[in-house]
């Protein structure tokens, strides 16, 4: 005869408990720790150089040509990679970073964009597009600067020279638009008196000027309006700039709050434009 | 308490216009410098500190075409003694500053009265680095901090090879310096020269610059401002040219700062010999040769008609003039005392007087009256005049000169004994075999012909042409 074992409910569930219990418990095979390897700098004197200053002023150049740095409708040409190199050393450090880091040191390296892509021709905007004009330099917000024309390339060519640092002082001025926002009340000197939805270039430059304007582009918005300041003071005598702001109070209170927003920062912008004249007078 | 007043009042002024002249200077913010950056440059300085004889960088700014070996020496309170093979900063000064800037990373910045900053300034350098230590191999890396570019320079303590290359640029600098005093003295030495030349005073008619290839009048020699002012002919038929050109001195001579240059003839720079009397030897001129500076008997060159360069002004008296010149009554001291001379024996010896009349005249060879002569004017007691011709040898000698000197027919006034001898003394005197120089000379109102005697220059009568259309033939 048989003898039943009882055995009660409740044990039968403390077991399950204990087996799932049992089961959770059961050690995976421990995620082996690999430490970050820094991987070696290139070897190619290019690469090198793109590498020396990300890890100095954490901006990256990118020189590889991707459709996607650029709007559908514009049309652009990379940049021919043997002047890549010259374009680093003789333009982005002598002409870009070295004015401010000169007078501020490591100022370039809190505000250069992450990004810098190089194209080799300008950006032209030209076909079954209304906008159809021609574009040296963009910013996108404060991580990237697109700098055309690096083809163009040559240090003998005071024109070429010049058109590439006031690109490049310009676009910066963006940056730091977005990073610190234009000086208080620079947008309202003008105000009313921009373009709007007309072409900025119907304004002739005295029209502009008279407006508070450095030139007429910068009637596009408020932003190209500060950036218009820059590349003009960055490209303009001190006394000239002087005497052209001297013209009008508009001029007169825009010049004073652009000035002051650099020498918080730093930087005197106639230093850095006198600067800029030395490497252009000295080619 | 009037005074107080007074006194307050005149400080406000002071105040305030010291005030207003004060330099315009721009204030930026303070230099950043985080707590990390604070603590390595701590450490930094204590490895800085403990190199008893220092640290050595082979420094190149951009635009030197060496490096410029530097050494410091540093010490407490941020202070660094600095010595460089480069010149004016090539013997030790101490007791500079630097400091430390950054956030990241730490920037040496040094002051503006070291080597840096001379050399940021001179050759687009920098005073402040990114320096970083390299443990292992015990030296620093400098990096400029400006981004101008990413060459390093490695700050190594003292050691035999890096004091040898330093010890050898300030060896350079001090050859260098003491080869410019040398230099110097010599320059100094040909300054005095051209002081003493310049000082020379002479009755000699001609101040030239003459060498093989190249003669010149000096028409000024100016000490203080340096200048030599010259007037030539690139060809005997050229027109002359002037110049005036600055100079300096080195130690042969001085050095045109505007060369004098035409055809194959070059003379930049002028080196000096001896100067003897009134002479200085040129031992060159350029490529122009040599030859003597100062006063002389020759001219510096043929003074020609200025519309025929062809003809000389002693061509045009012996050839085409077809008239006669009579003296202006200007002489040379010399050639006074000769003139005065004769003027005495002719009134202690003959009846004529010459208070009132005493006047030559020469007639040219194409004159149509009486040809070649030469003749002296003079008046007897009762005031008629009385004229001393003499038929003369006129000798056309080239060059610009010729020979008034032999007389051989008298034509006497009445009752005048012969004075012949005694005239053709004078004519020796003033004119002697080796011919007289005919020299233009300017009034400012027409020109005049002068006869410089060609052996002694110190001696010249001037004479005046007849009529404007003489006069005003330009010859130079």
């Amino acid at each position: 005869m048989m003898k039943h074992c009882h055995i009660k409910p409740v044990s039968i569930l403390l077991m399950l408990v204990l087996l799932v219990v049992n089961l959770s418990c059961k050690k995976e095979a421990a995620i082996p720790y690999e430490p970050y390897e820094k991987p070696a700098p290139p070897t190619n004197p290019t690469d090198l150089a793109i590498y020396n200053i990300q890890q100095e002023y954490q901006s990256k150049i990118i020189y590889q040509y991707d459709r996607r740095y650029k709007s559908a409708d514009a049309f652009a040409a990379p940049p021919q990679y043997d002047l890549v190199l010259p374009f680093i050393e003789n333009v982005i450090r002598k002409l870009f970073i070295a004015p401010y880091d000169r007078q501020k040191t490591e100022f370039m390296r809190k505000h250069m964009p992450i990004e810098m892509v190089l194209f080799g021709t300008a950006m032209n905007y030209v076909e079954g597009d209304e906008r159809n004009f021609t574009a040296s330099g963009l910013a996108y917000g404060l991580s990237r600067i697109n700098v055309t024309g690096v083809n163009g390339y040559n240090m003998h060519n005071a024109s070429w020279i010049r058109g590439q640092y006031a690109t490049l002082h310009h676009e910066f001025a963006h940056v730091l638009d977005k990073i610190y926002g234009r000086p208080i009340g620079f947008d309202d000197v003008s105000k009313g008196q921009y373009a709007g939805g007309t072409a900025y270039n119907v304004y002739s430059q005295a029209e502009a000027r008279s407006r508070g304007f450095w030139r007429n582009y910068g009637m596009t918005n408020e932003s190209e309006d500060f950036a218009t300041w820059v590349d003009g003071l960055v490209t303009t005598p001190k006394d000239e700039v002087l005497s052209i702001v001297s013209a009008n109070e508009l001029l007169s209170q825009k010049y004073q709050l652009v000035y002051n927003f650099y020498l918080q920062k730093g930087i005197d912008i106639h230093e850095l434009q006198a600067y800029l004249q030395d490497v252009l007078n000295s080619i | 308490m009037e005074k107080i007043l007074k006194y307050s009042a005149i400080f406000i002024v002071a105040i305030t216009l010291w005030s207003g002249c004060k330099e315009e200077k721009t204030i930026l913010p303070p230099r950043e410098v985080s707590e990390k950056v604070s603590e390595i440059a701590e450490k930094y300085n204590k490895i800085l500190m403990s190199s008893a004889e220092g640290w050595v960088v082979a420094y190149q700014p951009e635009n030197y075409q060496d490096s410029v070996y530097v050494k410091l020496k540093f010490s407490a309170q941020q202070k660094v003694d600095v010595l460089s093979g480069y010149r004016d900063y090539h013997t030790v000064r101490t007791g500079l500053n630097y400091t430390y800037e950054g956030e990241y990373k730490p920037v040496i910045v040094f002051d503006d009265n070291t080597i840096f900053a001379a050399l940021a300034n001179l050759y687009n350098g920098s005073k402040k680095f990114k320096i970083s230590y390299i443990e292992d191999k015990d030296y620093f890396e400098l990096v400029r901090a400006d981004g101008f570019n990413d060459k390093m320079f490695k700050l190594e303590r003292v050691n035999s090879q890096n004091s040898a290359k330093l010890n050898e640029q300030i060896d350079e600098i001090l050859q260098q310096i003491a080869y410019e005093e040398e230099q110097a003295r010599l320059s100094e030495q040909v300054r005095l020269k051209v002081k003493a030349f310049a000082e020379i005073t002479s009755d000699l008619y001609f101040y030239n610059l003459k060498t093989a290839n190249f003669s010149a009048a000096i028409t000024k020699l100016d000490t203080a401002s340096r200048q030599l002012s010259l007037t030539y002919k690139e060809t005997p038929t050229s027109a002359p040219k002037s110049v005036e050109v600055n100079y300096t001195f080195y130690p042969k001579g001085i050095k045109l700062n505007t060369a004098i240059a035409y055809g194959s003839v070059l003379v930049d720079s002028i080196e000096l010999g001896n100067l003897n009397n009134q002479i200085i030897e040129v031992t060159r001129a350029g490529n122009a040769g040599t030859g003597v500076m100062g006063y002389m008997n020759e001219a510096p060159y043929p003074y020609t008609l200025s519309t025929n360069r062809s003809m000389t002004l002693a061509d045009y008296f012996m050839t085409v003039f077809p008239n006669y010149v009579q003296s202006s009554g200007e002489f040379s001291p010399k050639a006074l005392a000769y003139s005065e001379s004769l003027r005495n024996y002719i009134e202690d010896n003959t009846d004529y007087q010459t208070a009132n009349r005493y006047i030559y005249f020469i007639y040219a060879p194409t004159y149509a009256t009486a040809p070649k002569s030469f003749f002296v004017g003079a008046q007897n007691a009762a005031g008629a005049t009385g004229n001393f011709r003499y038929d003369a040898t006129l000798i056309n000698l080239g060059d610009n000169k010729f020979a008034i000197n032999e007389l051989t027919k008298q034509v006497l006034p009445s009752g005048s004994p012969n004075i012949m001898s005694r005239v053709a003394q004078y004519l020796d005197e003033v004119s002697p075999e080796e011919g007289v120089i005919a020299v233009p000379y300017d009034t400012g109102a027409g020109y005049r012909l002068r006869l410089v005697n060609s052996t002694d220059s110190s001696i010249w009568v001037e004479y005046r042409w007849p009529s404007s259309t003489y006069w005003n033939l330009v010859f130079n």
